[in-house]
């Protein structure tokens, strides 16, 4: 049961008990005041329990519309019979200001930001200390995924998304070298699209578009994008398959979703191999423990295939000390034993002792690292597939 | 200066003409996104309030323009002597009464009334969004000078 307008869309979601509002609710109409307050009022009578009001994909309202919803929870609150959540995204700049202060006319109103710690490691992620991090991933990766992206199908004038961008480097590399038409890079984290902006600027880009959003809700029209990026990052998120049902939604039938993840277990090295190897299996355990799957690399092909991709392609990406840069490759891995150590660590109190192990261990990685002679491997694995026509 | 009978006869314009200024300034800032989604929400109330009170003849002037510290909303139309004073009653609401009360009561009101739809979106930008509003109303003209100041912090809060 929905109710459409010129320029929104309010549906039901039979399994949250929730109204999804989406679009532009700017209505000036009476008639279309009414029915909408009509809508809400039905929709009242037929549920028990709980009812859900999610604002997230609501890019604008008008104080009329407002207005209509206001009066809705006054009478569900004079009723007493449904709890009511409202749920809002720090995306959009309204819900941030409007809705908080609904809550006001009933304590019995919960108020949810839902891409607020919507995933465990989210602080983390989205601290701005993680850039540089991000940016010598790039370094290191970007030589051979250049030309996995084109082997995979990414083609000159092409239209391209990388959600879940980071710091925007990767989406750069993507407008300057392989010429697509126009990337939009989409981010969660504030701190990263201030710095991707400022790199755009620096590179003097101009068919880029940064935007902060939230990838489990993006507010993007369907079938967009001839091919689209997640880097990296199914891999932090608890449940990936909202992330992936709105990369699938705004690909273009004929596009090709492109995925890459990792898998700690084919991390490895020698000499100290067994060191690196017991290093690595604690590191992964930990992220386990905070909500990241830092072994998703191996799941990429079921999950396209379980999306029912077509013309799957994988390919393994090896960054190692013969290839790359090995002061990059060891900046990379101090990044990791920091966060790995100190702020995962902290986070999960960990004791002094398995805080200590952990910084042992990635020491022995940066020796063998930093020796001449020795050799380590850092493999992520490149999975896309096509969306049927 | 847009006609406002253009307003009244296509309501679809209030949303065509609030997002086409945030979306063409919202480049000068660093949070395009959130810069975009205030400015076309700030100007969209004040758009529909001013063409709602101004005569269907008149045109009405919209401007946008920043300084270090604030984003500025400037509208201007001819409105009627009636109108004119509930503009100025409206103002002193917002100005010098408690404003959280004030949005609260609008909030809680079961008044229908198209001139209580009319003050909550004003109420609200100067709730919500911290607006300060002014407005020079010249009697003899018939005219009215909308100004809103919205800080430049507000975009990130």
């Amino acid at each position: 049961m929905s109710i459409t307008g010129e320029r929104f869309l309010i549906s039901y979601d039979a399994i949250d008990q929730q109204i999804n509002f989406e679009g532009v609710l700017r209505v000036v109409d009476d008639s279309d005041l009414l029915s909408i307050g009509n809508y809400l009022s039905e929709m009242h009578a037929r549920l028990d329990g709980s009812m859900r009001l999610n604002f997230r994909k609501m890019r604008y309202i008008n104080s009329s519309a407002l207005k209509v919803i206001i009066d809705f929870l006054k009478y569900a609150r004079e009723s007493g019979k449904l709890n009511i959540k409202i749920i809002g995204s720090k995306v959009l700049t309204w819900e941030g200001k409007t809705l908080p202060h609904i809550k006001s006319l009933w304590d019995k109103i919960e108020f949810v930001v839902y891409d607020e710690n919507f995933y465990k490691s989210q602080v983390i992620i989205e601290d701005a200390d993680f850039i540089p991090l991000l940016r010598n991933q790039t370094r290191l990766l970007w030589p051979q995924e250049k030309e996995i992206l084109i082997k995979h199908g990414l083609r000159e004038g092409m239209r391209v998304a990388d959600i879940c961008c980071g710091c925007g480097d990767v989406a750069l590399l993507i407008a300057k070298e392989l010429k697509a038409s126009i990337v939009t890079g989409i981010d969660h984290s504030a701190p990263a699209i201030e710095y991707a902006v400022r790199l755009q600027d620096e590179f003097n880009v101009l068919n880029v578009d940064f935007r902060l959003g939230d990838a489990t809700a993006l507010i993007m029209d369907d079938e967009l994008f001839d091919f689209i990026l997640c880097r990296l990052s199914l891999q932090i998120f608890s449940k990936p398959e909202e992330i992936l049902k709105e990369l699938y939604r705004v690909l273009k039938p004929g596009g090709r979703l492109y995925l890459l993840g990792e898998d700690y277990d084919l991390i490895t090295g020698y000499p100290n191999e067994e060191e690196i190897r017991t290093v690595y299996d604690k590191a992964g355990k930990y992220g386990v423990q905070i909500g990241m799957d830092l072994y998703n690399g191996k799941k990429l092909y079921s999950i396209l295939s379980g999306m029912r991709m077509s013309n799957i392609k994988l390919d393994y990406i090896n960054v190692d000390t013969v290839n790359s840069d090995r002061r990059v490759f060891a900046d990379m891995i101090a990044s990791w034993r920091f966060f790995s150590a100190e702020t995962i660590g902290r986070k999960l109190n960990i004791t002094k002792e398995e805080h200590d192990a952990l910084l042992d261990g990635y020491d022995t990685h940066l020796k063998t690292i930093r020796n001449r002679f020795g050799y380590t491997k850092w493999t992520c694995i490149a999975a896309s597939g096509e969306k049927v026509r | 200066m847009l006609p406002v009978n253009d307003f009244l006869l296509d309501t679809r314009r209030y949303n065509l003409v609030s997002n086409y200024i945030a979306e063409y300034s919202s480049y000068h800032f660093e949070h395009k996104d959130r810069a975009e989604n205030l400015i076309s929400s700030v100007i969209y109330e004040l758009l529909e309030y001013i063409v709602s009170s101004s005569n269907g003849s008149s045109k009405v002037d919209i401007r946008f323009s920043t300084s270090d510290e604030w984003l500025i909303f400037e509208l201007s139309s001819k409105i009627s002597s009636d109108e004119l004073g509930r503009f100025k009653e409206l103002l002193s609401e917002i100005n010098e009464k408690d404003l959280e009360s004030y949005y609260r009561a609008i909030l809680e009101s079961d008044d229908a009334e198209i001139s209580l739809q009319k003050k909550m979106g004003m109420v609200m930008i100067a709730h919500d969004y911290h607006a300060r509003i002014t407005a020079t109303l010249d009697e003899d003209e018939g005219s009215a000078f909308l100004r809103a100041f919205v800080r430049r912090e507000e975009i990130n809060t």
